[in-house]
């Protein structure tokens, strides 16, 4: 009976979120902390996300928040950010995604700023140059590293994915050889929608 | 702060642009801003490599960085349009996806497909652009190759990277 009872709540919790009653500062201050508090982007957050806008404060379902993690995937705008304001879009319309998306942002955009102000690397001798070149050496590994994981992480047939290979190869080797970037992109992505077609991706 | 022409408008137009190729999650705003500011060289490489740095150390989305690079570029205006040129496009965006998720998953799902293999393109761009100028040395080359099979491969986090490579640009420099 007990034990009945206590998932019949925890069944209630879940289908049932509490979002009637979120203020624009209560949603503010919970976006500000998990901006302050989350690395490794939005992946890197699901789990605080599930326990702060699900179990915490009721806000979603777990399928919600799932539903939302994906279709953030796929709209065009930086994952994190993306969930940000959708979640305050269905919390609290307009005002609640304008106040989500700038809580989310304001940690790491006052401290990037904070670093570009009095960290300015033109500004200071000593180790500044190397430690330049070692970071900038750092973060060209990153992007081919991401550029890799891109092509890792397509969940295309064999066929396909050679063809989106060929399709980022061509891109990258337009833009190195001096065409604009948003015209190789437009181009390869309008290819791209051509030849890589829905509905042969590999199950997960 | 860097000298040049490029105003608030341009700003905010640029960066809601380079908005639409982060599709799938990608980095599309980095490309994007390689191939308008710093190739044209209104932005200088070190200052974008030095932003780029900051907002992988920072916590919350990576969107971040671009506060720095609207610094460099038009101050704290700059700053500010950058914040407003990632927010436009993504609160657009976000309420357009949320009002009509179902009827919307088709598109989305067929643009997102090739938009992996594009962003790659197009980060790989941006990769080669930065890395150019700064003539590697083989060994340095080796480190990139390094870093980049540990990141696609092993998922490492880039504020590892970032504050390794600072550490061993500190104690390369103690050596010399």
């Amino acid at each position: 009976m007990t034990i009945e009872l206590a998932n019949s709540s925890i069944t209630d919790k879940l289908e049932a979120p509490n979002n009637k009653h979120v203020s624009l500062v209560e949603l503010g201050v919970m976006f500000f902390r998990i901006g302050a508090t989350s690395f490794g982007g939005l992946w890197g957050a699901t789990q605080k996300l599930e326990k702060e806008l699900v179990h915490n404060k009721s806000w979603l379902t777990v399928e919600e928040q799932k539903a939302l993690i994906v279709a953030a995937t796929l709209i065009p705008a930086p994952k994190f950010l993306a969930f940000g304001g959708m979640v305050g879009f269905r919390l609290r319309k307009w005002p609640g995604s304008i106040v989500a998306l700038f809580a989310i942002l304001a940690p790491p955009a006052l401290l990037v700023l904070t670093g570009a102000i009095f960290l300015n690397p033109e500004l200071l001798g000593g180790p500044m140059p190397t430690l330049r070149r070692a970071v900038g050496i750092g973060v060209i590994g990153l992007l081919f590293g991401n550029a890799f994981h891109q092509l890792r992480n397509a969940k295309v047939p064999r066929r396909q994915r050679i063809v989106g290979i060929a399709l980022g190869v061509s891109v990258a080797s337009a833009a190195i050889l001096g065409v604009p970037l948003i015209i190789a992109a437009l181009v390869g992505l309008t290819l791209g929608v051509c030849l890589i077609l829905p509905g042969k991706e590999k199950a997960q | 702060m860097t000298d040049n022409p490029v105003g608030f408008l341009e700003i905010v137009i640029v960066i809601m642009v380079s908005c639409l190729f982060s599709v799938g999650g990608g980095n599309g705003p980095l490309a994007v801003i390689q191939d308008r500011w710093v190739s044209s060289g209104y932005l200088e490489p070190s200052l974008f490599a030095w932003a780029l740095a900051l907002g992988y150390l920072s916590p919350g989305p990576k969107a971040g960085f671009l506060s720095g690079i609207g610094y460099y570029m038009y101050g704290l205006p700059g700053a500010l349009a950058a914040i407003i040129g990632i927010i436009l496009p993504t609160l657009l965006g976000a309420a357009a996806v949320t009002y009509w998720f179902d009827r919307l998953q088709p598109v989305i799902k067929r643009i997102s497909l090739p938009a992996g293999f594009v962003i790659a393109g197009m980060i790989t761009a941006a990769s080669w652009s930065l890395a150019k100028p700064m003539q590697l040395q083989p060994l340095e080359v080796v480190a990139v190759a390094s870093v980049a099979i540990l990141v696609a491969w092993r998922d490492l986090d880039p504020a590892i990277i970032v504050l390794g490579s600072a550490g061993l640009g500190i104690v390369w420099w103690c050596i010399t």
